[in-house]
C-alpha cells in the first residue's frame, strides 16, 4: 500500500514537472520566435553577410569595435528599435563605402563587396528597416 | 641657444594665429532644433544643452581659447565632425528612421562612455555626467524612440 502511494506521488510529481517544463518550453520558443518574424534574411543576403561581414561582426570576434557596433548572430534577438538602427546603419555604411573598412581591405582584398553584393545588402537593409517602421 | 628656441616657438605661435581654423558658424533654425521640434523633459534638455550642444547643434558657444591656435584647430574639427555625425539643430529634417537610429546610437555612446568626449568636461565641468544622469539620458532615448514608433 505504502509503495503504491509512493509510486503515485512520484508519478504525479514527475508528470507535474514534465507539464511545467513543457509549458516553459512553449513560452521560450514563443519568445525566440517573435523577433524572428521581424527580420527575414534571404539566402542571397545571408551569403554576403557570412562571407564579407561576419568575420568581424559576430559575438566571438576579436575586434571589440566591430563587435560593439554590430553582431550579426544577435540580430534576431534585438528589439525593434535596435533592429531599425542596425539595419539603417548597415545600409548607410555600405552605401558610403565606410564598410568594409578601407584599411582592412588592403590586407584582405577578398572581403571587398562587389557592386551587386553592395546592392543586395543595401536594398535588403533599407526595405527591412522601412518594414519595421510601419 | 635657449633664446633662439624660445624666439622660434613664439614666432611659430604667432604665425599659427593667421592660419584659418575653419570654425563652423551657427545657423540656427528654431523650429528644426530638437528642443523646439519635440517635447523634451526639462532636466534632459538641460543635460543635452550642457553636454552635447557645444558640438552637436547650431548653438555652439565658442569659448575665448577656441579662438587661439592650435586649440582653435581642435575645436573646429570637433564641431565639424560632431555635426556630421549628429546635429540636433537639424533634428526635424531627419526621417523617423534616422531619428530612431540617432537615439539608439546616442544611448550606446553614453553607455560605453564614448560621449561626451573625455577632453570636454575638463573645461566644461557641467558636462561631467553622473551615472544617474547617464541613465536618465538613456531612458529618455528609449521613450523618445518609442514615441516615434507609435
Amino acid at each position: 500500500m505504502k509503495k503504491t502511494i509512493l509510486t503515485i506521488t512520484v508519478l504525479v510529481f514527475l508528470s507535474g514537472f514534465f507539464a511545467i517544463s513543457t509549458a516553459f518550453k512553449v513560452i521560450d520558443t514563443q519568445k525566440e520566435a517573435a523577433p524572428e518574424d521581424m527580420l527575414t534574411i534571404p539566402d542571397s543576403v545571408n551569403a554576403v553577410l557570412k562571407n564579407k561581414c561576419f568575420d568581424c561582426h559576430h559575438t566571438g570576434s576579436k575586434s571589440m569595435k566591430a563587435k560593439m557596433k554590430l553582431k550579426i548572430d544577435k540580430l534576431p534577438m534585438l528589439s525593434k528599435k535596435k533592429l531599425i538602427s542596425k539595419l539603417d546603419n548597415i545600409a548607410e555604411s555600405v552605401e558610403k563605402k565606410d564598410m568594409p573598412p578601407k584599411k582592412f581591405l588592403k590586407k584582405y582584398p577578398e572581403h571587398a563587396l562587389t557592386d551587386a553584393e553592395s546592392k543586395i545588402l543595401i536594398d535588403w537593409a533599407n526595405n527591412a528597416a522601412d518594414a519595421l517602421m510601419k | 641657444m635657449k633664446r633662439k628656441i624660445l624666439i622660434a616657438i613664439v614666432f611659430i605661435f604667432v604665425i599659427m594665429q593667421f592660419i584659418p581654423s575653419g570654425r563652423p558658424d551657427n545657423n540656427p533654425v528654431p523650429e528644426k532644433d530638437l528642443l523646439d521640434a519635440i517635447d523634451v523633459p526639462g532636466e534632459v534638455a538641460t543635460i543635452l544643452k550642457a553636454t552635447c550642444y557645444d558640438c552637436h547643434s547650431q548653438q555652439v558657444t565658442y569659448p575665448w581659447y577656441s579662438y587661439v591656435a592650435p586649440i582653435s584647430f581642435l575645436v573646429s574639427r570637433d564641431v565639424r565632425e560632431g555635426r556630421k555625425k549628429l546635429d540636433f539643430g537639424h533634428w526635424a529634417d531627419l526621417s523617423k528612421r534616422k531619428q530612431i537610429k540617432a537615439l539608439d546610437e546616442i544611448s550606446e555612446e553614453i553607455e560605453s562612455g564614448e560621449m561626451p568626449m573625455k577632453i570636454y568636461p575638463i573645461m566644461h565641468p557641467d558636462a561631467k555626467l553622473t551615472d544617474a544622469q547617464r541613465q536618465q539620458l538613456m531612458d529618455w532615448c528609449e521613450s523618445c524612440s518609442d514615441q516615434i514608433l507609435n
